[in-house]
């Protein structure tokens, strides 16, 4: 067979060229999938760190200016329902959970939290924050202790 | 054959491009993704450090947090950092009060424990360590919900233990000025692997000052509850009222620290009810005890909880609605203070045994100021039958003085003549104790020299000391008539002479009928209130010629050769006594002490430390830290009522007259002048016309009346319950403590700004200048500059009561059992924590 000319590739090659491409495509959108998953949960993280750490030392920097909860016959749970939590957050928004109403109108979550005396103890309250992912329905709890003076 | 460039147009073959090209790209995509998602699990790593930095930190803080209150509350820690009450003492290896200790209770409790094996290191403690087990924490510790939280839910297994060193920082760098101790709080989270950046450690740091929390850091102190919440008063033990109403005027304003040991009942949100109360300071509320909870913050409808859970309008008290009076926000101590309870009477109280301190402190006020015995009595009792032998007719008497008055001994040349021992004339006779006169029939004047024997007619004065023997002959021969006059001291059973007692025999012998009668024996005892024989008291210091005297009389006549007494009212037998002097109507105050145990065991007792049985006249000697003054609190702070009534307290409200309390200038009403002190006053009222209040002040009830014109008062009022007229709170009511900062210029102007009428003066009582002459720093200020430097500030009102620089109403000091004097514990059981830093490894 006379061969006209060097120029283009094979089949072969092309194949083998495509499937490689499409090898490395494939792995380049899953990589970036995973970074992009992974970033979103550590800004979340962050956030949520963030904004554990910015009511805790709140209520440290004066804790006898904080309201405390005297109730003595409710539980934890029963006083931080899901509906009770007067906060929230999303991207760029931090605040009254009324405020979470403009642009996607939810909060990714909730917060509130309860200052309340440690019995057999007293002057020494318990705090403790609910965390309430609207998504996924689920919760954190953090507790710190905050001495009334 | 020329090679073209991959990319030249005017390539010749293009064969192998596409290999060649995804060759190319492959590892340069490779590379990047690579990049990227080690970019990614450095900001996993980054967050997990940043999510475990506040971890860690939440749990460092707790343990510093809960280390603070246990300080504060004083605990004997065990090793796993828990509270042994059970064994917590003054002798306990790891009693954090034994940290916190200064100087003057250091020194009190090593006069008590010297020689005490448990202390034998030293009272004070340096640095107490402990360490609570992460695996084998129980849920009911306060760190426990925290460590099994982040262990068992949010990964944290690594967590080995939390070690806790409290250590007292005595450092010249460190300044010291009174009370307080510096102490150093390091809690550290053990790891069982690495944490991060290789650290199995991480710690924290808090510096502390710790120092007592004295009443007079409280501008009121309350003894139960305090309602802001209702229109009207109430009247119940311990509790105080403030009406509401008044929006928009002045206030009430408590602009210094208040205590108040129950609740404060403040308006249910939405109640419509307003208070005009502010707190501009921190409220400190008590505790709860059997039948009364406290340490609460309520409403009419239960206990205070917040409208929402932490929305931004609802965080802090000062925002609240319904109730915005808590500016600075609430302490609580957690424990009662158990003296206003029984202050207030709503727990029973007990008298102390006072009985050898209320004559302890007659004897020391006899010593100190004659009125004291101003109302003593020379009494007289017969202590057995007469003996009549024919040949001797006898009478025994024993004089004694009351009132913790005695015979003094004294040298009374050249005032009287004097016989010695038997009846030899004397002009010398060194101390005696008793003045005589004996005057036998009609006498006339003895002539110079006395003769021996003497007239049959005669009067004879001399003095005997106790143990005396005066016989006067009226003839000579084989059996002379003699009349004899003879003293014996009296002993207690100890042996000792009893001052207050001697005993008078009198005696006729010989030829009796020979012996001219009436016999007339007047006697004066030389007391507290003589010297050299000479009465120093008048008619007004001590009552010389008053009803009460320290003189006596007896009178006899022979009879059918036969002493018999002669007297109106007959001298009864022991045990009672009638007074010496017959002319004297007046009642008998008291009785003198049983001659066995007499004024000199009790002199004795007053002048020994029966602890350590050594003699000493030192007040306010140390007690055992065991030792409660809690049931006598109202006698120990009965110490300037507005009269004083024996016994007055005990009794709930205080005896005496109320307390009207005047502008305090002294020019107002006589009951206030300057910086009062009153403690315990059945009744305070504040009028109207008062504007400016400054003192100390224990009130059962205290009422503020309505007003027109603000109220400034500067100090502190301890009270058992009361109220405050709606009226007042238009005008302004304004709380302040001493050490609130305009108090100062308050109290150096004077109530209406005449600096004359101030009460911060200077050494030589003029006003103050605005500006000291000198800084208080000034190296070598002289005594006068100091003097006034201190007098000016409010500071020096801190000495005006030391009932005020206690802890607690929970008495520091009173009276042990029967000890006949007063004793203090010197310890603060209230403490106050600032905290100067805090510093962490995660920072």
């Amino acid at each position: 067979m006379k061969l006209n000319n060097t120029r283009g590739s094979s089949i072969i090659e092309n194949i083998v060229a495509l499937g490689m491409l499409a090898l490395v495509f494939f792995s380049v959108i899953s990589a970036f999938k995973d970074i992009f998953f992974i970033e979103s949960r550590t800004t979340q993280v962050v956030t949520e760190q963030q904004v554990l750490a910015m009511l805790i030392e709140s209520v440290k920097a004066d804790p006898a200016a904080f309201e405390k909860n005297f109730n003595t016959t409710s539980t934890d749970l029963d006083i931080l329902t899901p509906e009770s939590l007067p906060l929230g957050y999303k991207k760029d928004y931090f605040g009254k959970k009324s405020g979470c109403s403009a642009g996607t109108g939810v909060c990714d979550k909730l917060i509130g939290y309860t200052l309340r005396p440690i019995s057999n103890f007293q002057g020494l309250f318990r705090g403790m924050i609910r965390l309430h992912d609207v998504a996924e329905q689920s919760d954190k709890y953090v507790y710190f202790l905050v001495n009334s003076n | 054959m020329v090679r073209k460039s991959l990319f030249s147009k005017n390539r010749k073959s293009q064969k192998g491009y596409s290999t060649i090209l995804v060759m190319m790209l492959v590892p340069v995509t490779l590379i990047l993704v690579y990049s990227l998602a080690n970019l990614a699990i450095i900001s996993r790593r980054q967050v997990v450090i940043n999510k475990n930095l506040i971890s860690y930190a939440t749990l460092l803080d707790a343990a510093i947090d809960y280390t603070n209150y246990a300080i504060k509350n004083r605990w004997c820690m065990t090793d796993s950092w828990t509270s042994d009450s059970v064994n917590c003492d003054i002798r306990h290896p790891r009693s954090l009060e034994r940290m916190t200790l200064d100087s003057d209770a250091i020194g009190a409790l090593r006069d008590i424990y010297i020689g005490e094996p448990g202390l034998a290191g030293g009272i004070d403690l340096t640095q107490i360590t402990g360490s609570i087990d992460a695996n084998n924490v129980p849920t009911a510790h306060p760190l426990g919900e925290i460590i099994l939280s982040l262990k068992e839910t949010q990964g944290y297994s690594n967590i080995g233990s939390i070690n806790v060193t409290v250590r007292r920082v005595d450092s010249r760098v460190v300044p010291q000025r009174g009370r307080e101790t510096h102490l150093e709080v390091v809690a550290s989270i053990v790891s069982t692997s690495p944490i991060f950046r290789g650290l199995s450690a991480v710690s924290a740091k808090s510096r502390i000052i710790v120092h007592p929390r004295e009443l007079n850091y409280f501008s009121l102190i309350v003894a139960n509850n305090m309602y802001v919440d209702r229109p009207s008063y109430g009247n119940t033990p311990g509790d105080f009222y403030i009406p509401t109403g008044g929006a928009g005027a002045a206030g009430i304003n408590f602009q210094s620290p208040v205590f108040v040991n129950g609740n404060l009942v403040v308006p249910q949100d939405g109640s419509g009810a307003i208070s005009p109360v502010r707190f501009s300071k921190r409220l400190v509320l008590g505790g709860s005890a059997p039948g009364r909870p406290g340490g609460q913050l309520m409403t009419a409808v239960g206990p205070l909880r917040p409208r929402t859970n932490g929305a931004p309008e609802d965080q802090v008290y000062a925002t609240r609605t319904g109730f915005s009076g808590l500016l600075k926000g609430v302490d609580i101590d957690g424990t009662r203070d158990l003296g206003l309870d029984v202050l207030a009477g709503l727990s029973a109280g007990a008298a102390p045994a006072a009985g050898n301190y209320e004559s302890c402190r007659a004897i020391n006020r006899m010593r100190s100021d004659l009125s004291g015995t101003a109302q003593s009595d020379l009494l007289i009792q017969q202590i057995s039958p007469p003996v009549l032998t024919g040949t001797r007719d006898t009478y025994t008497y024993r004089l004694a003085l009351n009132q913790q008055n005695y015979f003094l001994d004294q040298t009374v040349i050249p005032y009287f003549k004097q016989y010695r021992r038997r009846g030899q004339l004397s002009t010398n006779v060194g101390s005696t104790i008793l003045w005589m006169n004996a005057r036998v029939g009609n006498p006339s004047p003895l002539p110079s020299p006395t003769p021996n024997p003497l007239p049959t007619d005669s009067e004879n004065t001399f003095t005997m000391n106790r143990d005396m023997d005066v016989s006067l002959r009226f003839a000579d021969g084989a059996n002379p008539p003699t009349l004899s006059i003879v003293t014996r001291p009296v002993l207690n059973q100890d042996g000792d002479r009893s001052p207050e007692f001697v005993d008078l025999e009198i005696s006729a012998s010989g030829n009796k009928s020979a012996i001219p009668s009436p016999i007339v024996l007047q006697f004066k005892a030389f007391d507290v209130g003589t010297f050299a024989g000479r009465d120093r008291r008048t008619n007004g210091n001590g009552g010389l010629n008053g009803d009460h005297s320290r003189s006596g009389r007896l009178r006899f006549t022979i009879s059918g050769g036969q002493l018999t007494p002669n007297m109106t009212v007959p001298i009864p037998m022991a045990p009672d006594y009638i007074k010496a002097n017959p002319d004297s109507t007046s009642p008998i105050l008291d009785q003198p002490i049983a001659a066995t145990s007499s004024l000199q065991s009790l002199i004795n007792l007053c002048e020994t430390d029966n602890i350590n049985n050594t003699a000493t006249a030192n007040s306010f000697r140390p007690v055992s830290w065991d030792t409660s003054f809690l049931p006598s609190t109202r006698f120990s702070w009965y110490f300037r009522p507005t009269a004083e009534v024996p016994g007055g307290y005990a009794s709930n409200p205080a005896g005496g007259p109320a307390l009207v309390i005047g502008n305090a200038d002294g020019t107002n009403l006589p009951t206030a002048t300057g910086f009062s002190v009153y403690s315990i006053a059945p009744q305070c009222t504040i009028p109207a016309s008062t504007t400016l209040v400054a003192g100390f002040f224990v009130c059962d009830e205290l009422i503020i009346a309505g007003r027109s014109s603000p109220l400034n008062i500067i100090g502190t009022f301890i009270v058992g319950r009361g109220y405050i007229d709606s009226s007042a709170a238009n005008a302004g009511v304004f709380f302040k403590s001493i050490y609130h900062p305009e108090a100062t210029t308050l109290l150096r102007a004077g109530y209406d700004g005449d600096p004359n009428k101030a009460i911060l003066k200077t050494f030589d009582n003029t006003p103050c200048p605005a500006i000291s002459t000198a800084p208080v720093w000034w190296p070598d200020l002289n005594e006068r500059d100091y003097y006034s430097l201190r007098n000016c500030n409010t500071v020096s009102l801190r000495d005006k009561a030391n009932p005020f620089t206690w802890t607690t109403v929970d008495p520091d000091c009173g009276i042990v059992g029967t000890n006949p004097d007063v004793r203090c514990k010197k310890r603060a059981t209230r403490l106050l924590l600032r905290e100067i830093s805090r510093e962490s490894d995660l920072q």
